[in-house]
């Protein structure tokens, strides 16, 4: 197994509140990645950085090698947690941008999602509500073959029957031969499917491994001692 | 690359200042047509639309070029921008080149309103626009005065409108730097203020530089624009060009490792 993300010595701060101190992690293949912890964390920070929107950083980012640019670009799908798309845009021009600029983005497959959302290419984002607009970013990200796919929150503000369904896109949509990094407030809904948690808090690392791993040390679940470590 | 995110470009900002091009003709046939059937109604609505869309076109074109780089690169658009696949250095080469095109049309569009506004007045027949026409290109191609006159008012415009691109990009750009960010609305206009008092000081030394064009001659002298000897002067034209790259080399340099998006 090698390693897709490696962070050395991670800096960020926003004014005087530093968001990430002093991280460093590292991501292997071919995993489901549970980036955990509470509002403020800085796990949205560490995704955009991953992504290349923030480059303003002190430390060491390498993604399959190499530091944010172009190259990395091109491997990493990136499901922000804001709706990105303007307004006056059909689907249809999304799928367009995404052709013309990702090799990996596949649009047959994203068709065929679309269908299975009950949406199709001609509708206005104007038009969808924002479950409807969310559906069809997660379609964009889910129908590229990247290396590395980031979803920020992708389950936050939808009811638990879309939960599901976003879940089972995701899980059988991606890259077999890729990473997932998935963050989530959600861990109870989705501790299953992760092979590895990375749990943050205060802008450092305060526990990564193996799921099976830790329940198995620990006698818990991942939810319950993400509970325990943020208790108010 | 560049050629598919200027396709993009143009379809993302093409929306809505066409609109404009094509009410600017329809209003200019609605005009004719009020000539022709002798309607004063007409006449007078047309006269009334072709003095408004000289304003609409130029403010219209002007929000839309500004709009969509601080949307597309720092607003919520940003986390599509900002994680295409393309050096940032070509994403800013797409903004300048569209801006600037969208701009020297809304000057055609304006050069085209003030000739239609003449010619629905009758101010202005056909016969002797293509004579007037006629007269510019022959003593264009005769006399050097106008000759000069006329590449340098052409250079001016071109070098002015790409100065004041640069101006906006850059402000914007570094109003999105960690220490302006919070009020990056009020920073981009603070900015821009700041850059622009910068440049106009440095213009107003460059008049005294002897260095111009002699619009009789059209040779280059050393002479200063004050001289009142038919001189338009070139170091202020010299010094905008090299603002301008500076400018542009500023913005792309913060793009690059200074800005974040919100």
């Amino acid at each position: 197994m090698s390693t897709i993300v490696e962070i050395n010595s991670l800096y960020k701060s926003y004014g005087s509140f530093m968001v990430l101190n002093n991280l460093s992690l590292k991501f292997e293949t071919n995993k489901i990645i549970g980036l955990l912890g509470p509002n403020g964390c800085g796990k949205t920070t560490l995704m955009k950085i991953l992504c290349g929107l923030i480059t303003d950083y002190y430390g060491d980012v390498r993604i399959d090698g190499q530091a944010p640019g172009p190259y990395t670009k091109s491997i990493v799908s990136y499901l922000p947690e804001k709706t990105y798309l303007s307004d006056w845009m059909r689907v249809s021009d999304a799928f367009d941008i995404f052709s013309d600029f990702y090799s990996d983005f596949d649009r047959a497959k994203a068709c065929e999602l679309l269908q299975r959302f009950h949406l199709n290419e001609h509708m206005k984002l104007k038009a969808m509500s924002k479950g409807m607009q969310e559906k069809v970013h997660l379609i964009l990200a889910m129908s590229r073959s990247a290396k590395l796919y980031v979803l920020d929150e992708p389950l936050s503000g939808v009811d638990p029957a879309s939960r599901s369904v976003i879940l089972e896109t995701i899980i059988s949509n991606y890259n077999k031969d890729s990473t997932v990094l998935i963050s989530t407030h959600l861990i109870y809904d989705v501790e299953q499917y992760f092979d590895d948690i990375v749990m943050m808090g205060f802008g450092q690392l305060i526990m990564a491994g193996n799921v099976d791993q830790i329940r198995q040390d620990t006698g818990k679940s991942i939810d319950e001692i993400f509970r325990e470590v943020f208790r108010c | 690359m560049l050629g598919k995110l200027i396709k993009h470009e143009i379809r993302a900002t093409g929306r809505i200042i066409p609109m404009f091009y094509i009410a600017i003709v329809t209003t200019f046939l609605t005009g004719l047509i009020g000539n022709l059937i002798d309607n004063s109604y007409l006449h007078g609505l047309a006269t009334f639309l072709m003095i408004i869309s000289i304003f609409a076109i130029n403010i219209v074109t002007l929000v839309v070029v500004v709009t969509r780089y601080y949307k597309n690169l720092f607003g919520n658009e940003g986390y599509l921008t900002g994680t295409l696949p393309v050096d940032k250095s070509l994403i800013l080469a797409t903004k300048i080149i569209v801006g600037f095109g969208w701009i020297i049309l809304s000057y055609i569009a304006t050069a085209f309103c003030t000739f239609g506004l003449l010619f629905i007045n009758n101010e202005i027949t056909l016969e002797l626009f293509q004579q007037s026409l006629f007269e510019l290109v022959k003593t264009l191609f005769n006399e050097q005065y106008v000759r000069s006159t006329i590449f340098y008012f052409l250079a001016t415009i071109i070098i002015q409108t790409m100065l004041f691109i640069a101006k906006i990009y850059c402000a914007i750009t570094i109003a999105h730097t960690k220490p302006f960010i919070k009020h990056s609305v009020g920073f981009s206009i603070l900015w821009y203020f700041i850059i622009g008092i910068i440049i106009d000081s440095i213009d107003a030394i460059l008049i005294f530089i002897p260095f111009g064009i002699n619009v009789e001659t059209g040779h280059i002298v050393t002479e200063t624009m004050l001289s009142g000897s038919g001189v338009l002067g070139l170091a202020n034209l010299v010094s905008n060009v090299i603002v301008s790259i500076v400018l542009f080399l500023i913005t792309n340099s913060l793009l690059y490792s200074k800005t974040s998006l919100k």
